[in-house]
């Protein structure tokens, strides 16, 4: 007789940890309690939020994409030099631009509301063409988002000139300064769409053909899935998702820069591994990533109220990148 | 003795009748030359390909030593770190714990083969997807840097500096003929030893390799521990060269065009397959590129731009081969 062995669910355990980082800080550090620093707290990682909601089901259909934070950077880069009103063909015509006064005035040539829908446009279309790449051409998926990474990051940098552009007008700031009840409109964003890709994936159909396809391709494909289409679609969500995220952050900062994507990278990758996402595929859960994001914003935001630097927060960050990954290596192999 | 000749023979049937890259490879680097001679005169002067040459010689030791990683199906992006922290390390130790010099090179070398070690841990022992493994070393050896080499430390000893800096003949710099060496101890065990029959073996098929009897565990172990090594002796050539080290040694580019180089030369991403005389020829493809781009005035951000499409031109290149020879039918 066989006993089953009673494995702890995931996001309870996850649950809890975030518990015990939020009570431990509290006691611990003086400034982490108060309605600022949470609110900061919760207003940064909404953006690595709504990026792990787009990246998990992908990760879950057993595919990864490493560009989706230079997809990010070029967003809000095209976004800037769109409201600012110069996306200069040549690239002396950018320079020029970028290097005289010309984005520190108000206003620009582009309605606001048409660079929010080409931001979007822009991310997904990343989103997508990495998705046909990978599966229509069969490259190997994690070498050629590393490939774009690198491509978009030269692009975004093309654009910019390694620099930031600043569009920061009171048309921009009021809308990033939204808020219902005193909480950041954003955050309500990442709820929504954290509700509605949660029932997605637990209750529809095309919801469980991700987790078919992620646990068992071939077999997935023989029962008339299409293994390829879902996976074409899934990336293109993940750009669609990067993209609200770059129109977040373009709100809250004012700034188009190629260095915003590579800053968030990893942080939302810790995150997502946090939450037991296995690269295999076929398992993980939008609960378990958005709480893995949440300790890993309240572990960062937590050491640094204690006084402890960014770099020194960068090897705990790694660390806890490698930890998470061992541990659910590990528990796979049992 | 009549062994060597027979693969000799051999090797030179297969590059010559079509079977490896090689030769497609040369014929565009050809073309390539010609092109960049045609944009701007002094491509070919004697001054610009000692440049070439001496620029390329570093990356290449680190190509080298990546190739074992990929042939037996892994890949290591934490090289570019690894060197960055070799260099930091031995400048550390000598600037700041005024270590002697030979001493503090080996330990720069060490610390190389123990960031090897611990990848082959975790890809290894604990199984965790080697991207993701040498991801997250990456980011904590960046943090460690960040940490511990905030300092400018310029270093005036003059062996040190000859380590690298010195000239062969007037015109060969060292640094190429280490590379030439590591070059061709590394094609020597690829092709020659029963170490790098079983590389190619696991790579292209593991399952058949453990049956045939293949430590699988113990060889991608080496793997790593090569790529470590080569890559803090990269570092610390580095070094040598440029005579100080800040924590900004070894920027992001240097990994991808570590990388493109092996993609490029024929190692393929799926493994199992390849030869480092591609990878050779793809390094020198890519060093002339690069000199090329500077001398015809291209922007620095447009020619990391034309590198990363280069990569992803490799990759496509690289999964059309995959799937021609039929070895890739998964889904």
């Amino acid at each position: 007789m066989k006993i089953k062995k009673i494995k702890p669910s995931i996001p309870l355990i996850l649950f809890f940890i975030l518990i015990a980082i939020f009570i431990f800080f509290s006691i611990i550090a003086d400034n982490f309690l108060t309605f600022r620093n949470i609110s900061s707290l919760l207003k940064n990682m909404t953006v690595m939020g709504i990026m792990a909601v787009g990246l998990t089901p992908l990760m879950i259909a057993g595919r990864i994409d490493l560009s989706f934070g230079a997809n990010l950077s070029l967003t809000t880069v095209f976004m800037a030099l769109l409201y600012g009103g110069s996306l200069g063909i040549g690239f002396k015509e950018v320079e020029e631009a970028v290097s005289s006064e010309y984005f520190d005035t108000a206003g620009g040539s582009t309605s606001l509301w048409l660079v929010v829908i080409i931001g979007i446009l822009i991310a997904t279309a990343i989103g997508a063409f990495n998705g046909l790449v990978i599966e229509k051409i069969r490259v190997n998926p994690l070498i050629f988002t590393l490939a774009m990474l690198s491509v978009l990051q030269s692009v975004a940098f093309v654009y910019s000139n390694k620099m930031s552009i600043f569009v920061g007008t009171d048309e921009v700031y009021n809308i990033g300064e939204l808020e219902f009840f005193n909480i950041p409109v954003s955050i309500f964003i990442l709820f929504i769409l954290l509700l509605i890709y949660w029932f997605f994936l637990k209750f529809t159909k095309f919801g469980r053909t991700i987790y078919a396809v992620g646990s068992g391709a071939e077999v997935s494909q023989l029962f008339g899935i299409n293994v390829k289409g879902t996976r074409i679609i899934l990336y293109t969500l993940v750009g669609f998702f990067t993209g609200i995220a770059a129109i977040i952050v373009f709100f809250n900062t004012g700034i188009g820069s190629s260095y915003h994507g590579e800053l968030l990278l990893f942080p939302t990758l810790s995150g997502i591994v946090l939450g037991g996402l296995g690269f295999q595929g076929g398992k993980g859960s939008i609960i378990s990533s958005i709480l893995g994001v949440l300790i890993l914003a309240f572990l960062v935001n937590g050491l640094k109220t204690l006084g402890i630097q960014s770099d020194q927060i960068q090897i705990i960050q790694g660390a806890v990148f490698i930890g998470a990954v061992s541990f659910y290596a590990i528990r796979e192999r049992k | 003795m009549e062994n060597f000749k027979n693969k000799f023979k051999s090797a030179l049937n297969n590059i010559f009748l079509g079977k490896s890259e090689a030769p497609l490879l040369l014929l565009v680097y050809i073309i390539i030359l010609v092109i960049f001679f045609s944009l701007n005169n002094d491509y070919l002067r004697l001054n610009n390909i000692k440049n070439i040459l001496g620029n390329l010689s570093i990356p290449a030791i680190l190509s080298v030593g990546l190739t074992p990683v990929i042939l037996s199906g892994n890949i290591d992006i934490s090289i570019g770190s690894t060197y960055a922290l070799s260099g930091i390390v031995v400048g550390l130790l000598y600037r700041v714990a005024d270590i002697p010099v030979p001493v503090a090179i080996l330990a720069g070398l060490l610390i190389g083969l123990i960031v090897g070690a611990i990848n082959g841990l975790l890809v290894i022992k604990i199984g965790v997807n080697s991207i993701i493994a040498t991801l997250g070393m990456m980011s904590m050896i960046r943090g460690v840097i960040y940490v511990i080499g905030r300092r400018v430390m310029k270093i005036y000893y003059q062996p040190f500096l000859n380590l690298a800096r010195i000239y062969i003949f007037e015109h060969i710099q060292i640094i190429l003929i280490y590379f030439l060496v590591f070059f061709f101890i590394m094609y020597f065990i690829l092709k020659l030893t029963k170490f790098g029959k079983h590389l190619y073996a696991i790579g292209a098929d593991e399952k058949i390799a453990s049956f045939f009897g293949i430590n699988i565990r113990r060889n991608k172990f080496i793997t790593f521990l090569i790529s470590g090594g080569a890559a803090a002796i990269g570092g610390v050539l580095s070094v040598s060269v440029i005579g100080d080290v800040t924590v900004s040694f070894g920027s992001g580019t240097l990994l991808f065009e570590v990388i493109t180089a092996c993609i490029l030369g024929g190692i393929s991403v799926a493994g199992g397959r390849g030869s480092l005389i591609g990878v050779f020829v793809a390094i020198f493809i890519l060093g002339s590129i690069r000199s090329g781009l500077v001398l015809a005035d291209v922007p620095i951000n447009l020619r990391e731009l034309i590198f990363g499409m280069i990569l992803i031109l490799a990759l496509v290149m690289d999964s059309f081969r995959v799937r021609k020879r039929g070895l890739s039918e998964e889904l």
